[in-house]
């Protein structure tokens, strides 16, 4: 068990990392945060819904900057980060898992939303987050799940991104 | 090693079936399920539903009582969505969905045939692909169609860029399947007399203006000449702006995916490597084999002449080999056992499965020295011990566990060493495999 929040927290770290680098590259470069102009990406962010004080704690949360200033329209992206072993999982269990998760995190982590950081420039205000993204460690995923998940999710209309990262060899 | 039959190699494919409608049988509740059940139950005996997939310790027996009972379970949002194991093909599932919202409905029938063997079991080929054809019929006559397709699940995922999911629905016609329905729209587009005049096995019109193609008679044969230009001939036909020998050159170099080469693994780490081509999938099985072909791993240099190993140094010899044997070995087996359930034999037959693990969840480059000062007692000691007890060796304890040895005839083979190996870099449990080391020993054994 200890072993798997390890793992877990491991690889949300890492992934953390990957999203960090992409900060610095130009929007027509970027692979994951590609919606935003100037994105700013914070980490373990508490969120409510509407008529809800439950918190729920997206994994990264990004905002583009460029839509903070003049009224426009707040874009806002949430990540949510499975460090899952599918391993000797059957197929029709792994796309069941996925489209759950997908479920989950549209739940949690998609609709309108509030920040509930402090000093966090939306800190407050109700915003509709634009899109929501999963992503699996992709270790023990073979290469044709990785390109089957997101069409099975795209067959169902499923607004959420899906994304695999593996967790980069330690220098 | 040597070339397998073609069925060996092509064993992991999968028949991808997908049909789709937009209209949205789910609206009309209760009504609308039975009408999808009605059609999945008219299937082929083998492949109708037989257990009901709810999770994975939850799969009860397939009955329409339980699926209505469960309508609101299958229900999120706007969506209805359920999995059917099929009752005598048994990683074979359906995948069904439906929705409305404001960007209106859908409904996709999704049947995976795992594995692709099913069709072509000598003798049923022609009789399992008419039930996938009876199978389009039946659902067009409750829903209009808007496309759908079936056909090697291999061959269409080596047709898309891995960059970019495979479209639900290209916006052209880009490549042919065995099975192929055009929607009205589609049909349409391209002009229905010239849809319905397509050189192919069979050409049938559907319900509600949809038109079913077939390329060839069964679904077997795709990777096939004949099939090849079956499917060429279809597609230029539709599609008048593309090239007929430009298609095929593109087929026949997708064909040579499903042609086996001979496997020429090195002996001592050929199981390691099969099980990593096995995992990359058929799509790559082919670069991959060629890939390993190739590759030798470096002679095993952890080992020095039996008379030259220093003798142990340790207090208490006793104490050394019930902390490696009772303490260290048991670590791995505490690591590993649910990853590499052989792990607990504590046989030599496990070693490759712990080695392919090693190597493919990284361990060569995952850990951090702490990590790693733990990790390598845990390997070296469960090698060890199947050098005493799988070869008749004898434990050489020494303070400095790099230096310790397990004698085997002649030579003094050192674990400990070879496990520090083991996790030197990205493919050091491939190249320091423990499997190699051990079957070095049993060679040298005699």
């Amino acid at each position: 068990m200890r072993a798997d929040f390890r793992r877990g927290m491991k690889f949300q770290r890492s992934v953390g990392q990957m999203l960090r680098r992409e900060l610095e590259l130009s929007e027509h470069v970027r692979r994951v945060l590609r919606g935003m102009r100037k994105p700013r990406m914070d980490e373990n962010v508490g969120l409510t819904h509407p008529g809800n004080t439950a918190l729920t704690y997206a994994d990264q949360f990004a905002v583009d900057e460029a839509t903070l200033a003049s009224g426009a329209k707040v874009r806002v992206e949430t990540f949510s980060n499975k460090s899952r072993n599918f391993k000797g999982w059957s197929e029709d269990d792994i796309f069941k898992q996925v489209q759950a998760d997908a479920n989950e995190a549209l739940v949690k982590y998609g609709g309108i939303v509030q920040v509930r950081r402090p000093g966090h420039p939306i800190f407050g205000q109700d915003v509709t987050v634009s899109r929501v993204h999963l992503v699996y460690d992709s270790e023990t995923l073979t290469p044709s799940l990785k390109q089957e998940l997101p069409r099975a999710l795209g067959k169902k209309n499923t607004k959420v991104e899906i994304h695999f990262h593996h967790v980069p060899p330690a220098p | 090693m040597s070339l397998p039959p073609p069925d060996k190699w092509n064993e992991s494919d999968i028949l991808d079936f997908e049909l789709f409608s937009s209209i949205n049988p789910f609206d009309r509740g209760h009504e609308g399920l039975n009408e999808v059940l009605d059609v999945l139950e008219s299937v082929d005996e083998e492949l109708r539903p037989g257990r009901i997939s709810f999770e994975r310790d939850r799969k009860p027996k397939y009955s329409r009582q339980l699926m209505h009972e469960s309508l609101s379970e299958f229900q999120f949002m706007e969506n209805t969505s359920f999995f059917l194991k099929c009752a005598r093909v048994p990683e074979a599932y359906f995948d069904i969905h439906g929705s409305t919202d404001d960007e209106g409905s859908r409904f996709s029938l999704t049947l995976r045939i795992i594995p692709f063997a099913w069709c072509r079991e000598p003798g049923k080929q022609e009789e399992r692909a008419a039930g996938l054809v009876s199978l389009v019929r039946t659902l067009a006559s409750r829903l209009p169609l808007s496309h759908g397709s079936a056909h090697s699940g291999t061959d269409q995922l080596l047709d898309t860029d891995p960059e970019q999911p495979r479209p639900i629905l290209p916006p052209q016609v880009e490549r042919m399947h065995w099975l192929n329905v055009y929607g009205p729209q589609r049909v349409e587009a391209l002009g229905r007399e010239r849809v319905l005049s397509t050189p192919a096995f069979l050409v049938e019109e559907l319900p509600h203006g949809a038109v079913l193609i077939l390329t060839r008679p069964t679904p077997v044969d795709f990777a096939s000449e004949q099939a090849r230009l079956a499917q060429a001939r279809a597609l230029v036909h539709l599609r008048p702006d593309l090239k007929l020998e430009d298609i095929l050159s593109t087929l026949h170099r997708r064909s040579l995916a499903f042609t086996p080469i001979p496997i020429q693994f090195d002996p001592d780490v050929a199981d390691i490597l099969l099980q990593e081509v096995d995992f990359q999938g058929l799509s790559l099985r082919r670069q991959r084999v060629e890939q390993y072909n190739a590759y030798h791993p470096p002679t095993v240099s952890e080992w020095l002449p039996a008379a030259h190993q220093p003798w142990p140094d340790v207090p208490d010899v006793q104490a050394a080999l019930d902390l490696y044997e009772g303490t260290y070995a048991e670590q791995l087996l505490a690591l590993l056992h649910t990853e590499v359930p052989s792990v607990m034999d504590r046989s030599p037959e496990s070693l490759p499965h712990i080695d392919w693990n090693s190597w493919h969840m990284s361990w060569g480059c995952q850990f951090t020295p702490e990590q790693r000062s733990r990790l390598i007692p845990a390997l070296g000691a469960y090698l060890g011990m199947l050098l005493v007890y799988g070869l008749g060796g004898k434990w050489m304890p020494r303070r400095n566990l790099d230096e310790a040895a397990v004698v085997v005839g002649d030579r003094a083979w050192l674990p400990f060493l070879r496990a520090r190996h083991y996790l030197q870099g990205r493919d050091a449990p491939l190249d320091y495999s423990l499997t190699q080391l051990f079957r070095e020993a049993q060679r040298r054994r005699g």
